[in-house]
Formats: C-alpha cells, sequence, structure tokens
C-alpha cells in the first residue's frame, strides 16, 4: 500500500485555552472603539478629520521648535520658547481639542446605540459598568494625544534646544507634572462631558450639535449677561473653557482681566465633570433588565 | 364586477433600476394559495399589486375581473393582512376592528366586528388599547381587520410571523376554513411545511419570474428529469428484497445504507405496487415507505435551483 | 416519537454533568409572574424551548446567561451559578439574539473578531476562530462587506457566528429562523442541527415553529404561564414500540381494505390515510403487506401511527 498522499481533516477545532479577565475586556473595548473613532478600518475619508486635527495640535510645537531648531542655541530663540508658556498651549489649540473631541465621543458611543449593539454587548460579553469604563479609555487615549503629547514633546524639544539643558530641566522641574495633571484634566473633562451628551442620543448629528450647544451657547449667555448685569462671575458659564482656565491656574503667573480665580474655574470643571458622570450613569447603569 | 379572483397578464414590475417582476401570468381561483419565494422574488409585490397599492409597469391586473386601481368598489370585497405596520396603537382592538367594518360599509358593524374578534380569538382582551399587545397579539388583530368584511379575496403577507404554535394552528385551520368556504385566500409564507398544510396550490416566484403554478404533486409530476425517491425500511433480508426490486423494470437505481433502501423510479405509483410482492418474494416485513422529494421544501428547493440553471 | 415522564431529565450517554441545572426558579416583575417555580436540569445537546408567547421563555433565556436574577431558586450553567458568576457565565455562553443588534458599520469579520476579543480569546485566536465560524456558517467573500449591506439571511448568519466564535459549550439561539425565505431556513436548521452533532456545540434553541424544534433537538421542553409543564424526549427513529400503521393506497382502496379486515386488521379511514391496526405489530405489518399483494394494489407510503410532536404539545402550549 503506498502512502505518498494524505488527506487532512480540518475539523472544527474547539479553543480550550487560557481566556483574559475583566481588564482585558476593557481594554479590548477601549483598543478598538478609540482606533474606529479614528478612522480604523473604515475608509481614508473618515480618518482625515482626526489626523489634520492631530497634526494642527502639534503645529505650535512644531513651530517653535522648527524656529529654535533654524536659528539654533541662543538666547534669543530662548525667548521665541517663551512665547509659548506651557500654560498657554491648551489655550492655543483649545478650538482643536473642541473639535477632535465633538468628532470622536459621539462615534464611540452613539452607534451601539442605534444599532441596539449596546444589548448585544451586555448579554454577552462586558458588564455595564465595565462598558462605560472602557469607552472612558477610549475618549481618554486619542484626547491624550492632543492635550498632553503636543506639550510634553514642546518641552522635550525645549529641553534639547536649551543653551543649558540640565539647567533648564531644573528650573522646570514642576513643569512636568503640571503638564501632566493639565493634559488629564482637559483630556478627561471634554471626553467624559462628550461621552455623556453623546449617550443620550442615538443618532450622532444630534450629538455633534448637542455637544457644540453646550459648550457654546452658556458661554454666549454667561458673556452678554455678565455684562448686562455686570456680573463677572457669570462668565462661569464657559464651560467649554473651564478646564482649560483651570489647568492654567496650575502654573504660576495666571492672571484673569475680571479677577475670576482658577479656583473658581476648578470648581466649575469638577461640577460639569459630575454632571456628566452622573448623566452617563444614569443612562448605562440605570437600565437594568 | 365578476370573474376570476386575481388575474395577472404579462404583468412586470419596475422601479427604477430594480425589477420585481418580470412578464409573469397567473390566475387564482378560490381556495386557499401560497406564495412562495425568496427574499426578493416579488411576492410583496404580488400582493401590492392585487390589493391595488400600485399599477404594474407592464401588463394587466384584474381582481374580480376589474382593475383594482380604478375600480375602488373592488376593496369591498378583499381584505388584506401586510406584513408591517401596525394599526392604530392608542385604540382597543375593539375599535380598531369595527373601524375597520365601517370603512368597509359593513351593515352591522360592532356584531361583524364581535364575531371577527371571536374567530381569531381575541375576545377576552378586546377592550384593551392594542399598543399593549404582542407581536402575536397585534397579527390577530390585523386579521380580524381583514375578515371582518367577510371577503371574498384575503391577501395575507406572513400572516403567522410571531404566533406561537397553537396560535399558529389555529390560524392555518382558519384559513383552510375560509379556503373551504370558497374564498379566495392568498397567502406568502417562508414556513414551507405551513403553507402545504393549507394551500391546495402554490405559486412560485424565483427572481421576479413565476416558475410554477399549481399543486404540490401536479408540480412534482411534471418535474421529470429527477427521478421519484422512495425510503424504505424493511425486516428481515434486505438486501434480498434489494435484489427483487432490481428485477423490476422501473427501478433505476437501489442504494442500501444503514438498512434502510433509497430507491429511484421513474414510475412511483408502478413502485408501490412492487413493493408488497417483492417484500413477500424476500420474506422481508415492510416498516416503513416514505416518498422522499416530494414535499413542497424539496420541491421548492428543486425550483429554485433549477431557476439558476443547476438542477440537482 | 417516545415520550418520557414528565420532569424526568433526559440524559446522554457518556455524558454525566448537566449543562444547565434550573432549581425552584421563581420570578417576578410587578405583578406579573414570570417564572413559576421551575425546576428542570438540561443535560441533552440541543434542547428546545417551546411556550406561547409570554409564557416566560425569554424570562428563562435571560435567566440562564445570568441577566435575570431569580427571585428565588438558582440555575447552575455548567456549573456555575448563574447569578453569582452571570459575568463568567456570559463569557462562556454564547447567545444569538431574536432582533438583530449588530453594529452596521463594521464588516462581519470585523465584528465576530471583537467578539471573540471581548469575550477573552488571545488577539490571534479570535481572528483564526473568526475565520472559521465565519467559513462554517458560510460566509465567504461577503465576510469584508460592511453588515448594513447584508441580507436577513447574512444578518442572522453573522449573528450566529458572534455567538459561537468563542468555542461555548452551550449556545442559546432566540427564533433564529425569523425572517428567513426558505433556502435561509433550510441553511440556518442544518447549521443548528450541526452545531451539536458535529461542532461540540450544545444548543438552547426558543422557537415557534415545531417542525425546526423536532429537526434540530433531541428534547424539548415546554412553559406555560411561567411553569414548566412538559419535557420530551424525541426520538429521532421512531417505530420501536410501535404498534399501529398508517398507509396510503395506490389502487383500490377498497379492496385493500377488504382482504386487511379479512386477515383480522382493524382499518380507518383518515384523510386521504388508512390507519391500520392489529394484535401487535408484526402483525399489523404482515397483514399489511398481504392484504396489499392480495389485494393487488400498491403501498406509495407506510409510517408508524402515532401522535405528532403537533398533537403532543399544541395542549400543553396552551
Amino acid at each position: 500500500m503506498s502512502s505518498d498522499a494524505r488527506v487532512v481533516d480540518v475539523a472544527f477545532s474547539r479553543y480550550d485555552g487560557p481566556r483574559s479577565g475583566r481588564g482585558a475586556a476593557i481594554w479590548s473595548l477601549a483598543r478598538w472603539s478609540s482606533l474606529r473613532a479614528l478612522g480604523a478600518r473604515r475608509g481614508w475619508k473618515v480618518k482625515v478629520i482626526p489626523i489634520a486635527l492631530t497634526l494642527f495640535a502639534f503645529a505650535p510645537a512644531v513651530v517653535v521648535l522648527g524656529l529654535r531648531a533654524l536659528f539654533g542655541s541662543s538666547s534669543f530663540t530662548e525667548e521665541i520658547a517663551k512665547g509659548l508658556p506651557y500654560s498657554d498651549y491648551s489655550s492655543t489649540v483649545a478650538v482643536v481639542i473642541l473639535a477632535f473631541s465633538v468628532v470622536i465621543t459621539p462615534e464611540l458611543v452613539c452607534p451601539d446605540r442605534r444599532d441596539r449593539t449596546l444589548s448585544l454587548y451586555f448579554s454577552t460579553a462586558i458588564s455595564r459598568g465595565d462598558y462605560v469604563l472602557g469607552k472612558e479609555l477610549a475618549a481618554l487615549m486619542p484626547l491624550l494625544l492632543v492635550t498632553l503629547v503636543p506639550v510634553l514633546a514642546l518641552y522635550v524639544g525645549n529641553v534639547l534646544f536649551a543653551v543649558h539643558p540640565v539647567g533648564y530641566v531644573q528650573d522646570h522641574a514642576w513643569d512636568v507634572p503640571r503638564i501632566v495633571v493639565s493634559g488629564l484634566i482637559v483630556a478627561f473633562y471634554y471626553g467624559t462631558v462628550g461621552l455623556a451628551i453623546s449617550s443620550l442620543t442615538a443618532r450622532r448629528p444630534f450629538a455633534v450639535g448637542g455637544y457644540l450647544a453646550f459648550l457654546v451657547v452658556p458661554a454666549v449667555i454667561g458673556s452678554v449677561l455678565g455684562n448686562a448685569l455686570d456680573a463677572p462671575h457669570l462668565r462661569l458659564l464657559a464651560f467649554a473653557a473651564a478646564p482649560i482656565h483651570a489647568a492654567e491656574g496650575l502654573y504660576p503667573g495666571y492672571s484673569d482681566p475680571q479677577n475670576i480665580g482658577p479656583w473658581l474655574w476648578g470648581l466649575t470643571t469638577c461640577a460639569i465633570a459630575l454632571l456628566a458622570v452622573a448623566v452617563l450613569a444614569v443612562r448605562y447603569l440605570g437600565e437594568e433588565e | 364586477m365578476s370573474g376570476r379572483a386575481v388575474e395577472f397578464t404579462g404583468v412586470s414590475r419596475w422601479y427604477g433600476d430594480t425589477v420585481s417582476l418580470a412578464d409573469v401570468t397567473f390566475t387564482v381561483e378560490p381556495g386557499v394559495t401560497g406564495l412562495l419565494g425568496h427574499n426578493g422574488a416579488g411576492k410583496s409585490t404580488t400582493l401590492k399589486l392585487c390589493a391595488g397599492f400600485s399599477t404594474p409597469s407592464a401588463g394587466t391586473v384584474r381582481v374580480f375581473g376589474v382593475d383594482p386601481r380604478r375600480t375602488p368598489e373592488v376593496y369591498r370585497r378583499i381584505g388584506i393582512v401586510p406584513d408591517h405596520g401596525a394599526p392604530w396603537p392608542f385604540l382597543t382592538a375593539r375599535s380598531v376592528i369595527e373601524l375597520s367594518a365601517r370603512l368597509h360599509k359593513v351593515s352591522d358593524h360592532r356584531s361583524a366586528a364581535a364575531e371577527a374578534l371571536e374567530t381569531v380569538d381575541l375576545t377576552g382582551d378586546a377592550d384593551r388599547p392594542v399598543r399593549e399587545f404582542s407581536h402575536g397579539m397585534t397579527q390577530r388583530v390585523k386579521l380580524a381587520q381583514a375578515l371582518v368584511h367577510e371577503p371574498d379575496l384575503l391577501l395575507l403577507d406572513e400572516p403567522l410571523n410571531g404566533l406561537d404554535p397553537t396560535q399558529r394552528a389555529h390560524a392555518i385551520a382558519l384559513l383552510t376554513r375560509l379556503g373551504a368556504e370558497g374564498r379566495t385566500v392568498v397567502v406568502s409564507s417562508h414556513v414551507l411545511h405551513e403553507v402545504e398544510r393549507m394551500a391546495d396550490r402554490v405559486l412560485v416566484l424565483v427572481n421576479g419570474h413565476l416558475v410554477a403554478e399549481g399543486s404540490t404533486p401536479a408540480i412534482r409530476r411534471l418535474i421529470s428529469d429527477r427521478p421519484r425517491r422512495v425510503e424504505v425500511t424493511a425486516a428481515g433480508n434486505v438486501r434480498a428484497l434489494a435484489r427483487e426490486l432490481l428485477a423490476g423494470d422501473d427501478v433505476e437505481a437501489v442504494r442500501l445504507a444503514d438498512g434502510t433502501l433509497e430507491i429511484e423510479t421513474s414510475n412511483p405509483a408502478s413502485l408501490s405496487r412492487a413493493l408488497p410482492l417483492a417484500a413477500t418474494r424476500a420474506d422481508t416485513l415492510l416498516e416503513l415507505v416514505r416518498p422522499v422529494g416530494d414535499d413542497l421544501e424539496s420541491v421548492y428547493a428543486y425550483l429554485h435551483e433549477r431557476a439558476r440553471g443547476r438542477a440537482r | 416519537m417516545r415520550q418520557s415522564p414528565v420532569g424526568a431529565p433526559a440524559t446522554v450517554p457518556g455524558d454525566g454533568s448537566p449543562l444547565v441545572e434550573i432549581e425552584g426558579v421563581t420570578k417576578r416583575y410587578g405583578g406579573v409572574v414570570a417564572l413559576d417555580g421551575v425546576t428542570a436540569a438540561l443535560t441533552d445537546h440541543a434542547v428546545g424551548l417551546l411556550g406561547a408567547n409570554g409564557a416566560g421563555k425569554s424570562t428563562l433565556m435571560r435567566a440562564i446567561l445570568g441577566l435575570v436574577k431569580p427571585d428565588t431558586g438558582r440555575i447552575r450553567v455548567l456549573g456555575m451559578d448563574a447569578a453569582a458568576q452571570s459575568w463568567d457565565v456570559r463569557r462562556r455562553l454564547g447567545y444569538m439574539p431574536e432582533h438583530n443588534a449588530l453594529p452596521m458599520g463594521m464588516t462581519a469579520r470585523d465584528l465576530v473578531v471583537h467578539m471573540g476579543d471581548l469575550r477573552g480569546l488571545p488577539r490571534r485566536i479570535a481572528v483564526l476562530r473568526a475565520s472559521e465560524v465565519l467559513f462554517q456558517v458560510g460566509l465567504e467573500e461577503e465576510r469584508s462587506r460592511l453588515i448594513r449591506t447584508f441580507s436577513v439571511g447574512m444578518r442572522q448568519r453573522t449573528n450566529l457566528a458572534q455567538a459561537i466564535v468563542h468555542s461555548p459549550s452551550l449556545v442559546i439561539l432566540d427564533e433564529p429562523t425569523n425572517g428567513l425565505d426558505p433556502a435561509g431556513r433550510e441553511e440556518m436548521l442544518t447549521l443548528v442541527r450541526r452545531l451539536s452533532t458535529d461542532l461540540g456545540i450544545a444548543v438552547l434553541m426558543s422557537s415557534h415553529v415545531l417542525e425546526d424544534v423536532a429537526r434540530t433537538c433531541d428534547a424539548v421542553v415546554v412553559l406555560r404561564d411561567g411553569r414548566l409543564v412538559a419535557t420530551r424526549r424525541l426520538d429521532r427513529e421512531g417505530g420501536e414500540g410501535r404498534r399501529d400503521v398508517r398507509v396510503r393506497i395506490t389502487g383500490e382502496a377498497s379492496a385493500f381494505v377488504r382482504e386487511a379486515t379479512a386477515l383480522g386488521l382493524g382499518v380507518e379511514e383518515a384523510g386521504d390515510w388508512l390507519l391500520v391496526s392489529g394484535p401487535d405489530a408484526e402483525a399489523v405489518l404482515r397483514g399489511v403487506r398481504d392484504a396489499a399483494c392480495t389485494a393487488a394494489v400498491g403501498l406509495s407510503e407506510l409510517r408508524p401511527a402515532g401522535p405528532t410532536l403537533e398533537d403532543d404539545l399544541v395542549g400543553a402550549i396552551g
């Protein structure tokens, strides 16, 4: 009997190996959602805006470092660096951060609601709380890309281009934690608020509109009323700017024309963030069975 | 307004670039007729044309001899149970059905509605608002709405959808009875063994074309390029039985597998007579004789594949 | 179809432990009793769940999945307590919901990989298994298309694929043939049968079409008003222990009736069929054969007589 032929039985196999736990599931959801929101696996058109916005977020850092690279290390270029202090970075790219958040947060949660994928997730893969956690992470990570990474990049660049790098690091020792904390505050705020507003609707256009309205309308009202009634504290209604002002307060030399202290902004930021978390809790955790 | 209940002549229907029906010709007689086809084959379009909800792009549709689009009075003789669409949710079931009766100008709409509710077994829930109803109950409301004016032509699109086994059995019995009363009932459904129970005849659509019309056995007989198969189980020397059967002229092939014989024949009637004789000669007892592939599901599958040029 | 006494759990040879054990489960929603003291042990590889609308089927399925915590009693699934370890249970079971909850903007492949990923499979394994299950359910080139572009049949198959990608030991299917055309129904039922016979995945299927259940399941469980009212093993072979038969005659039926009666058999007309009864099975079969020969008629169909699944259960379902 010759045996120079084989027939292979490609049977359907079972997988009985190790399975990862809750943490991995949350991380998996976060990674998957954020990549899709940024346009992964969805064609190049969807990727254009996030990529463009990211580039814009890096632009100030690129400009400053570019100039320093052109003109070499000198006290003149140190002055250029001082032109863009870390405290001002977020406000410089505030529009970009806002736009980025408005683009990705509805994408993270609205389709799941619209296609009823939520029920599929909850009945087979992930618990409600873990879902919210995963989506928070999914919002946070890309946002950090525009709130934290550019500023860190600027810092590193400044160190490298400094006349006395070691001295620079010593002088600006506190700036690194400040940069990190501000980046986190701003990212967490916009991410959570965006998720909360998007969780209220199944349709992305409504979420986008709602988010923009939330950010713009109170600010306008606050500004107009504040002037009319001569009540400068009404400017705290500028919810869009709250975390940025609060973050600025971390740095020395904070000044505000109408003397609204950074801790007031910090309070506003916390209040809105807590409200957003409450909305998320109600929308996702409150709907049992 | 008389004549055949439904008559399609050379009917085609297209929407833009989509062809839903292509040159379809058939008539529907009293009794229950099943309307079969894959998703997108043109079944809903056919029902819509019967009901007068749309006009053919080519050809003519006649319901009781008239064009349903042009002769509104014919609606009094038609009852429709559409696939989608729910009756007004805030009304009670009774109100919905009474409303339907009045729209169809039934003389005593209250008692007609009560009767219709009884027929579909909703008398107990008749005074609850429809929005509280489950899918199965809503289906029954739609059915009652369509029956209340005692139509001569009933058009039903997937009427058993969402009904549980008991409700299904009742609905099948009801439709069979309506057909026996002389009404014309056209039922579109995907669950073929249920269609087989209620319908005397079927219309089979594939890709907008009508590929078969008639009763299942009659259609089966016309499919001559497929041999008829019969499965036989016997106690005793099964191989001997196989030998005896092969001796006959009309047995084309015999397969023996796991103690069961699968016989291919060109003449099932002749085989049926040969079986007891062959069993006696082989000293076996026939335990099971089952024609294979003659049921509606097999016939439908065959027609569908044949339409693609792939007969199996 | 052989019937076991109500309540006796069905057993599978060679397999000891039940897949699902339900003990005295009660669940109320406000004033409505959804489940009332249900006790059952599901050991067969394919079990059908039958019941009228509102009988408690979906509540029971959700309780097995750990999505609903019973008021009293408990459910053990694959050895785990469904209420206490609901997260683990849900990850080890597969669930194909009745209504599509598939994300329209993803491709079938991406969704199935994602689901495998979320349920704990390592990435590479998730990709491999997604490829395999998509092939098993019959989605080939279509898998890289967006689910939005899928027909009903393709969506149902994707639905099934996501339910089995992570190698569950048990999958719960809720009306899997909903909306499918005859070809789609046929394919889906074949697939479901294969799950338990070839692919080693136990099945709990809820359906309104008795024929579908008879074709794919080894046992059925019937709920009514929240109570378990019947369990049956479905005997696929049929025949043993059955005595009477029904036949269809080609030729002169009356001649057959005469001959059969002369042989001492009882013959009754039932529509197109003749019901033949006798003292014992062999007598009946022999009598039928001999009467057919003597009367020179043909036997175009011969089956054991007896209640069909429908006759048996429709009363129980209510």
